[in-house]
């Protein structure tokens, strides 16, 4: 298992370094010339001359060839230094530690409320193939997840903050705030839990051993036990699936929001052409996605015993 | 005949495809005492399964039964499920077939054999006790080695997953044990060992068995009586010795003379499909001795005054011929 994790691990360092080599090229072939989005974003469009903008590239190394700049970054980036944000004036190791507590929190909220809805659904629907509420969870968990993120929380933040002024229209001020953002960002992520979970327990019903559990005489409860146990493998995967959906989806919601998590800063960073910003919030979030995954390798081993045998085989 | 355990009476069973019933078990009729091992033999396909898995109600939703199934001289077949889980594992318990995938994959060995007891709904004793009482069958069975308790089906072998699952047809002390296929994903030299096994279970626990299965030869070495199925009907049922020495049944004299020590001359034909039966006897268009009366009208189950049952029209005949 070690070994296994090792291998994983080589993967993950891999992986982050191709993102933030992709990301940064990207990032600079990008038109629009980076001194004076600094100088717009921080001073204003007004003081845009000649004299700043040669202050702010001298102070930035602008003007030195993107490869070498790429290699000076990528030098820090390995201690974790990624650089100082043109728009806070700030490290941005800072900011975003600054700023990933509310987006775990709200992460963390949202993917309990989908998984909390999804799975009993799937199981429940799983054991109602083909009837009425089985179709009916089906297109209404359907239709949710189509409508985009920016629509839902706009009807949700006119339906419930708007008009029955139940919840805050945005902000993280009160401790009801997170709950409109947190049910937008689950709605996305509802249908697949619950298609997921559903497949899953309906491959599992058909299986022999369920006829044997069933034989047994044990209670209800003891032979959906032996269902479920199976199922959890199909499960976990998606849900791990689900964090790059998170991780993604907060960009949108907070800034909808005005959530102050890494999301929004993202999508701050974007506009103001922030690269180191932009750069240290992609790896990141790339780090996230990948930790997330090799967290779901890990539980597939605890969960399945025959992964293990596998491996050791 | 009080004795009688299980009473299977004119039992049929057919499924609905698309809307359409295809019969498979016809009248299906025969009787286990107290004690004894019936062996249910024939081809694959024939229905064995489906007539186990109808005492035990382990059929598909689709599944239509009728006729009778009594237990104990009660009526079980159109029992509540509620009212059935109660017999199920302590009364009727089955040992199911394929070990490979009747074991549940993520659940350890041991779990899966307490939890017969500890899961019902009337437990009340102690769980160390149970643990203990697997532990002992588990040693029975020959795989008492403390670190097969702990272990997950993929990691035994076939005929230890086969003891598994035996065992925990046993915990339970059932009065009627239904066994399918015991032999089926195991080895020749294993085969015979399990049916030494299940034999000793019966005289320990004083059970009854069904015992499914095609293999005449552990029939033969385990049974009491031995029923023989051809197309979901039961064709002869006779003890072993008459059976395998005095078939009186066309399908029965070539199911026996395809065994290797009787000359494996094999029967010609395949067993027809069931929405293709022929009419009258279901064995007519493979028998040699076939005419006009056998596919005019069903033969009748006849005794031949020891017990041995027939379902020829032309059984007397035939044996005075040979």
């Amino acid at each position: 298992m070690a070994k296994v994790i090792g291998k994983r691990l080589l993967s993950i360092i891999f992986v982050l370094w191709a993102v933030a080599t992709l990301t940064y090229f990207m990032v600079h072939v990008t038109p629009g010339d980076t001194a004076s989005a600094i100088v717009a974003s921080v001073y204003g469009p007004e003081f845009i001359d000649e004299n700043t903008l040669a202050r702010v590239t001298e102070k930035y190394d602008l003007d030195r060839p993107i490869i070498s700049q790429y290699f000076d970054w990528l030098k820090n980036a390995v201690c974790f230094n990624f650089g100082t944000s043109y728009r806070y004036n700030m490290p941005v190791k800072d900011i975003m530690l600054m700023r990933l507590p509310n987006t775990l929190k709200l992460g963390f909220t949202a993917f309990l409320i989908s998984t909390l809805i999804g799975i009993p659904l799937g199981i429940w629907t799983a054991y109602r193939q083909n009837r009425f509420i089985d179709h009916f969870t089906r297109v209404s968990t359907l239709t949710l997840s189509s409508f985009p993120g920016f629509w839902v929380a706009l009807v949700l933040i006119i339906i419930f903050a708007y008009n029955l002024k139940l919840f805050p229209t945005s902000g993280m001020d009160t401790p009801d705030s997170i709950v409109l953002p947190a049910v937008t960002l689950s709605v996305g992520m509802l249908a697949s839990t619950t298609r997921l979970m559903r497949a899953s327990m309906i491959e599992v019903l058909r299986q022999d051993y369920m006829l044997t559990a069933k034989s047994k005489g044990i209670k209800k409860t003891a032979v959906g036990f032996h269902a479920f146990r199976n199922a959890i493998p199909t499960i976990i995967t998606v849900l791990g699936l689900q964090i790059g959906h998170i991780l993604g989806g907060s960009v949108l919601v907070e800034s909808v929001f005005a959530w102050p998590g890494l999301g929004g800063l993202f999508n701050d960073a974007v506009a103001a052409k922030d690269l180191p910003l932009m750069e240290g919030c992609v790896i990141l979030v790339t780090f996230g996605y990948a930790f997330a995954n090799l967290l779901v390798d890990i539980l597939y081993a605890a969960v399945d015993p025959r992964v293990k045998y596998q491996e050791v085989s | 005949m009080e004795n009688n355990l299980l009473e299977l009476d004119k039992l049929s069973v057919g499924f609905l495809v698309k809307k359409k019933k295809i019969n498979i078990i016809h009248d299906v009729s025969f009787k286990i005492a107290q004690h004894e091992i019936l062996a249910v033999i024939g081809e694959t396909g024939c229905g064995k399964s489906v007539t186990g898995s109808a005492i035990l109600h382990l059929l598909p939703d689709n599944a239509v039964v009728s006729g009778s199934v009594k237990y104990k001289g009660e009526e079980i077949l159109n029992m509540r499920e509620r009212e059935f889980r109660k017999l199920r594992g302590t009364e009727i318990a089955c040992i199911p077939q394929s070990p490979a995938t009747s074991l549940n994959p993520v659940m350890r060995a041991q779990t899966q054999v307490t939890e017969c007891i500890i899961k019902r709904k009337d437990f009340k004793g102690k769980k160390s006790e149970v643990k203990a009482q697997a532990h002992s069958i588990f040693e029975r069975l020959g795989i008492g080695e403390r670190e097969i308790y702990r272990r997950y089906p993929c990691e035994l072998s076939g005929g230890m997953c086969q003891r598994v699952l035996i065992s925990m047809g046993a915990i339970t002390h059932p009065s009627l044990l239904v066994v399918d296929e015991p032999t089926k994903a195991i080895d020749w030299m294993l085969r015979r060992e399990v049916a030494q096994l299940l034999r000793e279970l019966r005289d320990s626990m004083d059970c009854a068995m069904l015992m499914i299965t095609h293999d005449i030869d552990v029939a033969r070495s385990i049974a009491d009586r031995i029923a023989v199925m051809y197309a979901g009907e039961i064709v002869e049922i006779g003890s072993p010795e008459e059976i395998i020495e005095n078939p009186q049944h066309p399908y029965t004299k070539g199911l026996i003379a395809s065994l290797p020590s009787k000359g494996l001359n094999v029967m010609e034909g395949f067993m027809p499909s069931f929405e293709l039966l022929p009419s009258g006897c279901r064995f007519s268009d493979r028998c040699r001795y076939a005419f006009g009366q056998c596919t005019a009208s069903e033969p009748e189950t006849e005794n031949n005054g020891q017990g041995h049952l027939v379902k020829c029209c032309r059984w007397r005949e035939l044996e005075t011929n040979a």
